[in-house]
């Protein structure tokens, strides 16, 4: 990672940072966890995810609104403020709303009669929403539209794994990632067994996977649209709209973290197990110190052995009443007494992201040791759905060792030389817990 | 900061309301989704789609696979109005340009 120090700007205060280092990660690791404000009761918000999946980092940037500070790189001079807050997200005098209402029902107060519900309007319409007018203009050029062999949407180990498949096979191959290409191999620094690749530390596998720029676009996939994908990049030249027309689609977009449903669970310094694994393992910033771990499995253990190994003091707590701190988190009660700490991990585990397979007409099931909603699948990646392929996270395969072998298997199936024994490799060296084996027999059956 | 739980923090709902939701008659997610306003915001779901349907579950007694999911609309990240308007295809609707001559 370079070291370079660049200076950026928050709300006017010159800050050190980082070249390329995510903005709401340089925010963080000066201290600001206070980054936005909620859009209804005006509580403090910082980030949650770092993938672009919660909120709390959205800010604008050089006079753009509703930029994702984890998700856009930091650059010198550059100008960031806090979208949500009069005059700031930290000084923000609505935050009297949040302690004024109990319960802030939009739907059905402040309708009658007439007059109240026109003053209030004018209020909530100054006092909501997400930023204000662009007072600059984002650089913009025409995309392409590209005809592929195999298309594959998302460059974590599926993606990658499928790609490497795709490409021993000598099919005509384009992949897909705005995030670096890794996905959860760039905060895994555990050596990971990527059986035909070797076995390597996350980040190093990460490398040995790569694509080469030919084969790659360093953008994200906003949606599937019958058997066109659109891709949206920002090149040298400004931002653009790819169309994607390919024979065969694999879908490998991961997962989402979800919320942990205790009080407080907003407050800025509340990450997700994945969220804080990404800060201390990616980006080299712990995300509190001493930390508590609430209640935590496979995420939540990973981290607080890696926080560990880093020397921070780590603090599991099993049962929690309450998240405490005003604004950013101080600790949480619990029936034993408060327990302090400088940031809360809550470990609810990771959901396959269903936006691409649903677009793609992929069936949905349930199945709660899988994350909830899971794609029906076959173990060598098919779908109900002919020439759509899914793998990885996306379709419930959580570990890294188990989304190499189901991108692999996916790769092999869309270049036309199917894997042989797909679902004994798959559930023997894919580091499954028991309930996510038998949750798998049964998608696999279904499909 | 007063105690809340927060289903989705994009929208500001929390857990008291979708149970006065609940209480209401709103046991469908699409309607439940519509009337708190849950999985609407600039995350769409992506945070909170989860936790609303194991909540509907618990407290409906409703089976997890039958109250299904939401419908996921193209874009599934921002995408700024210019860079769609470059794309070629956004113009095919678009006139020929007549010929003066």
């Amino acid at each position: 990672m370079t070291e370079e120090r660049i200076t950026i700007h928050w709300d006017g205060e010159p800050l050190p940072a980082r070249q390329g280092d995510p903005i709401a990660v340089a925010l963080y690791r000066q201290g600001i966890k206070v980054q936005t404000r909620s859009i209804k009761y005006h509580r403090a918000r910082g980030p949650q995810c770092f993938t672009g999946d919660c909120p709390g980092c959205m800010v604008r940037i050089d006079g753009i609104p509703n930029v994702r500070g984890c998700q856009t790189g930091a650059q010198d001079g550059m100008r960031i403020e806090s979208q949500i807050g009069t005059p700031t997200a930290k000084n923000d005098i609505f935050r009297i709303v949040d302690r004024l209402f109990e319960h802030f029902d939009h739907e059905r107060r402040f309708v009658r009669p007439r007059i109240v519900r026109e003053t209030y309007q004018a209020i909530a319409r100054r006092m909501a929403g997400f930023g204000t007018q662009p007072t600059d203009s984002i650089t913009t050029t025409s995309g392409e539209q590209i005809e592929t062999g195999i298309f594959i949407a998302g460059g974590g180990p599926a993606g990658l794994a499928a790609y490497n498949a795709v490409r021993d096979a000598n099919a005509n191959v384009l992949i897909a990632d705005a995030d670096g290409f890794g996905g959860q191999l760039l905060h895994t620094p555990r050596s990971v067994d990527a059986g035909p690749h070797g076995e390597h530390p996350g980040p190093r596998l990460a490398q040995n996977l790569a694509p080469p720029e030919r084969e790659r676009i360093d953008g994200t996939v906003v949606g599937i649209w019958d058997d066109i994908a659109a891709v949206l990049e920002e090149t040298p030249d400004g931002w653009a709209i790819h169309t994607i027309k390919p024979d065969t689609m694999i879908i490998a977009n991961g997962a989402s973290e979800n919320p942990a449903m205790i009080d407080g669970n907003d407050r800025p310094g509340v990450l997700g197990a994945r969220a804080a694994r990404i800060l201390l393992n990616r980006y080299r910033t712990p995300p509190g110190d001493p930390l508590i771990v609430l209640d935590p499995y496979r995420e939540g253990q990973a981290f607080a052995q890696e926080a560990q190994d880093h020397g921070l003091t780590v603090r599991i707590v099993d049962e929690a009443i309450r998240i405490t701190g005003d604004p950013a988190v101080t600790g949480v009660d619990t029936p034993n007494g408060h327990v302090q700490a400088t940031a809360v991990i809550t470990d609810s585990g990771l959901t396959p992201s269903p936006e691409l397979g649903r677009q793609a007409g992929i069936p949905y099931t349930y199945e709660e040791a899988l994350g909830g909603r899971t794609p029906l699948h076959r173990p060598d990646g098919s779908t109900p759905i002919p020439r759509v392929l899914i793998a990885g996270s996306a379709a419930g395969h959580h570990t890294p060792e188990a989304a190499i072998r189901s991108g692999r298997w996916a790769g092999q199936t869309a270049a036309g030389t199917p894997p042989k024994a797909a679902a004994q490799t798959l559930l023997s060296e894919g580091r499954f817990e028991d309930d996510e084996e038998g949750a798998l027999r049964r998608v696999w059956r279904t499909a | 900061m007063k105690d809340r739980t927060l289903v989705c923090p994009c929208e500001d709902v929390t857990t008291h309301d979708i149970r006065e939701a609940i209480d209401l008659g709103y046991i469908a997610l699409e309607p439940l989704k519509r009337v708190t306003a849950v999985t609407t915001g600039p995350c769409q779901g992506k945070w909170c789609l989860s936790a609303t349907i194991a909540l509907l579950a618990e407290e409906t007694g409703q089976d997890p696979e039958a109250i299904g999911g939401i419908t996921h609309r193209q874009p599934v990240r921002g995408v700024p109005l210019a860079v769609l308007a470059e794309h070629p295809l956004a113009h095919d609707d678009e006139p020929e340009e007549e010929d003066p001559s």
